[in-house]
């Protein structure tokens, strides 16, 4: 069993849908205290190795621990130490941003009085003041994101799991989520986190993962990993260059 | 067309018994049709004008109240691609005409011009009677694809429920004359008279004159059947620029979105402090019942499926009411029958909150506790239908002895109803239109897993809820003591099933958590 100082811990994750074995044996340990990157191409099984990783998908094999307490067998423990942002799923559209954060602290069984001044002050962090008496219906994709994020963040949780969190969101509300995730590390917790984007993943995390078709295929310390060069020619090292480079001739304009 | 079929063969096979049905019961229609042609003129005339109207309103109505039939038609779900209307309608006209109620009630309206036969100018008579058919199928199959389309923005605005109440009122009010005017008179009378006035009125109108037309033939007035064919005929094309304007503008204007609302108060945290005596829920029970009520209240997948709920009983009551003028005991019957089809019709309860449930999910909260907040929620608004359902069906007959008895067995149906249909709804998920989609779409894909767990709800609810009401029939029968059994019994089975019941289903659901999402989605 994997220790308490290990954050997350995946052991031999598999899940198949129909033909595509999504998730192919993953194992993987995330220190407490890192700020851990998951790259990978479209479809290479992040989402899917996130969601088990959360409780939300049941794996066909495999075990997650969250700081040595096995998820699947004490959900009533693990559950409480991760806040998760999932990707692609939908929220309860008829709730309020405000309100969405107040539903995600109840269940997460804070005091109401609690509930009521950390959604105060993640609306104003988040750069949500507009969205605190809209419904969620009639969100844009990048307030979505940051409602997400707050609901995730409002039980103070040890382990945050996010799924692609910078995804449709602006540069001013990217740098306030930055410096939350970065304080969030600096005093002890541990982010988990699947990008697109190199730079961002070299510049905010100290250890990344590259997956590619369900398998980990490069793990470690972000130096390690990239070795001389940058993160992107590495990934593309790894995951293989776009199979054919064909001319697009007829895209030209002159 | 043949892709939707290979993916799901369930489809064909519902297709098929559709299809064996429609063919079983013409026959029929053709016995009926033969009897028909042999009759005068006028009552040929009278009774397709009353056949022709009757599905004309179907055709309208049905489509709104039983949701989530097709939604291959929805034009939505070609929003994201940009087609300009002008190119989209040739597709959804043809789409419209080539579906299996389209094509039943093609052959249909073709019997009822063929009853047409062996009159004198047979043979102007026949062509009117099936250029009429079919220009009545034509404005039926559009006024139902208008009727969804003006029923989906209606929902999704504020004034929907001033709107609805409007129309509840008027078919109430139109149901309580037609049923005063056949207690005064007599119901022989009534149809002598009123019925038959209106029948002449509507020959007049598009909504029959394609069956009116070839009488007017038959009478040797071929212009009496000319205008008749031309207000048909403009009637369909004003239906088509209507549903054309319709698509254009649901192209334009996404439905089902907040409408821009703004909230100041907090409901998820105004429920946590509301105290109410003797309530002990837990604070998830508490913000699931929250959030269902505000779902009942705005979202227009919830909002469609009360009207339907309450709307079938009480219209088909008030047809019976208005159609036998009676006030016997039978009455009773109606709020236990309201009672089980809510119950029944929340069989897929929790596929409503989609992929949402994922917040609950990694929350671990508590199976029963979230299953307890959804059946509250409907319960609130559900109980007092039912209530309402039995003192009126008490005014009417004016036995308000056996009011307490009547009311506590069907909100004992209802407890059962709605604890079934929680583990149903947990056992048998299949995938209902999502947040922010049209409420009379239905994903093509789910015709089996819907057909399976409506078999087994109805098996599950048709075994349970004899039980609860049949203590009521013998307090009818036999009066006395079973009064009493009846109203405990009530009680009893409702608590304990509703209770049950979310218990149940509470502890599937959290075995179920890793694959609730795939299943909704
Ligand atoms: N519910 C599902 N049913 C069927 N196949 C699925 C399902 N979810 C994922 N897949 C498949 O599993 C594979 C991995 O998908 P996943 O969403 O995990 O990729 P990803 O790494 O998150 O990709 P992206 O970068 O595009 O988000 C894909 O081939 C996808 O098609
Ligand atoms: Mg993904």
């Amino acid at each position: 069993m994997p220790s308490d100082a290990t954050a997350l811990a995946l052991r031999g994750l598999r899940k198949r849908f129909g033909k595509t074995q999504a998730v192919d044996g993953i194992d993987l340990d995330i220190p407490a205290g890192s700020f851990y990157g998951m790259l990978g191409p479209n479809g290479a099984g992040k989402t899917t190795t996130l969601s088990i990783a959360t409780g939300l998908l049941t794996p066909d094999a495999g075990q997650v621990f969250v700081h040595g307490v096995d998820l699947w067998q004490h959900p009533e423990q693990a559950k409480p130490m991760l806040g998760v942002l999932p990707d692609g799923l939908r929220t309860f559209d008829r709730l309020t941003g405000g309100e969405l954060i107040s539903y995600a602290g109840v269940l997460r069984g804070l005091d109401p009085e609690v509930v009521r001044s950390r959604r105060d002050d993640l609306l104003a962090a988040l750069d949500l003041g507009t969205a605190a008496g809209t419904l969620v219906a009639d969100f844009s994709a990048g307030m979505a994101k940051k409602v997400g994020l707050a609901c995730a963040l409002v039980h103070a949780p040890k382990v945050l799991v996010l799924d692609e969190p910078f995804e449709a969101v602006d540069p001013v509300s990217g740098a306030a989520i930055r410096s939350i995730l970065q304080a969030f590390v600096n005093s002890g917790g541990t982010v988990v986190m699947s990008s697109h984007v190199m730079a961002l993943v070299e510049r905010l995390c100290d250890r990344v993962a590259i997956v590619g078709a369900g398998r980990i295929l490069a793990e470690g310390a972000l130096n390690d990993v990239r070795g001389a060069g940058d993160l992107e020619a590495r990934f593309v090292q790894l995951v293989g260059d776009v199979g054919e480079q064909r001319d697009l001739w007829w895209l030209r304009q002159s | 067309m043949r892709h939707q079929f290979r993916r799901d063969w369930w489809r064909l096979l519902f297709v098929a018994a559709g299809a064996i049905w429609s063919v079983s019961v013409i026959p029929s229609l053709l016995v009926a049709s033969h009897v028909l042609s042999t009759r005068p003129y006028d009552v040929k005339e009278d009774a397709l004008v009353a056949v022709g109207t009757v599905i004309a309103l179907a055709w309208v109505v049905v489509p709104l109240l039983a949701t989530g039939v097709d939604d291959s038609l929805d034009p939505v779900r070609f929003a994201p691609w940009g087609i300009a209307p002008r190119r989209l309608m040739p597709g959804l006209i043809v789409a419209a005409f080539t579906t299996v109620p389209a094509i039943f009630f093609g052959m249909l309206a073709g019997v009822m011009a063929a009853t047409w036969r062996g009159e004198s100018h047979g043979g102007w008579v026949l062509a009117v009677a099936f250029v009429g058919a079919a220009l009545s199928l034509a404005t039926w199959v559009a006024s139902a694809r208008l009727a969804t389309l003006w029923a989906t923005r209606l929902l999704a605005t504020r004034a929907s429920k001033a709107v609805l109440g409007g129309l509840a009122i008027a078919v109430v009010a139109l149901i309580a004359v037609t049923a005063a005017a056949v207690r005064s008179d007599g119901l022989e009378s009534f149809l002598a008279g009123e019925v038959a006035t209106a029948l002449d009125a509507l020959a007049r109108t598009p909504w029959a004159a394609g069956f009116a037309a070839p009488s007017a033939v038959a009478l040797g007035q071929p212009w009496g059947a000319v205008w008749r064919l031309v207000i048909v005929a403009a009637w369909f094309l004003a239906l088509v620029a209507a549903w054309r304007s319709a698509v254009e503008h649901s192209l334009v204007n996404p439905v089902s979105r907040g409408g821009g609302t703004l909230r100041t108060q907090d409901g998820i945290l105004a429920a946590m402090e509301r105290k109410l005596p003797g309530w002990r829920a837990t604070a998830t029970t508490r913000v699931v019942l929250a959030r269902s009520v505000r779902s009942w209240r705005i979202d227009p997948r919830y909002v469609s499926q009360v009207v339907g709920a309450v709307a079938m009983p009480t219209i088909m009551g008030g047809i019976a009411v208005a159609a036998l003028g009676s006030r016997g005991p039978w009455l009773f019957a109606l709020p236990i029958f309201l009672a089980v089809t809510i119950g029944w019709g929340r069989h897929n309860d929790l596929a409503y909150d989609a992929s949402a449930v994922w917040l609950d999910i990694v929350s671990d909260v508590r199976g029963a506790d979230v299953m307890r907040g959804r059946l509250l929620a409907t319960a609130g608004w559900a109980a007092p239908a039912v209530v309402t359902m039995c003192v009126a069906a008490a005014a009417l007959t004016g036995r308000w002895a056996v009011l307490p008895a009547v009311t506590l067995a069907a909100l004992g149906a209802l407890g059962v109803g709605l604890g079934i249909a929680a583990v149903s709804s947990v056992l048998l998920p299949y995938r209902v239109p999502a947040p922010g989609e049209s409420p009379f779409g239905a994903e093509t894909g789910t015709i089996g897993a819907s057909l399976g767990a409506q078999v087994a709800s109805s098996l599950a609810t048709g075994v349970a809820v004899p039980i609860v009401v049949s203590p009521l029939l013998a307090a009818f029968v036999w009066g006395g003591v079973w009064w009493l059994v009846a109203a405990v019994a009530g009680a009893a089975c409702g608590v304990g099933g509703a209770w049950g019941g979310t218990r149940a289903a509470g502890a599937l659901y959290e075995r179920r958590q890793g694959r609730l999402i795939g299943m909704f989605s």
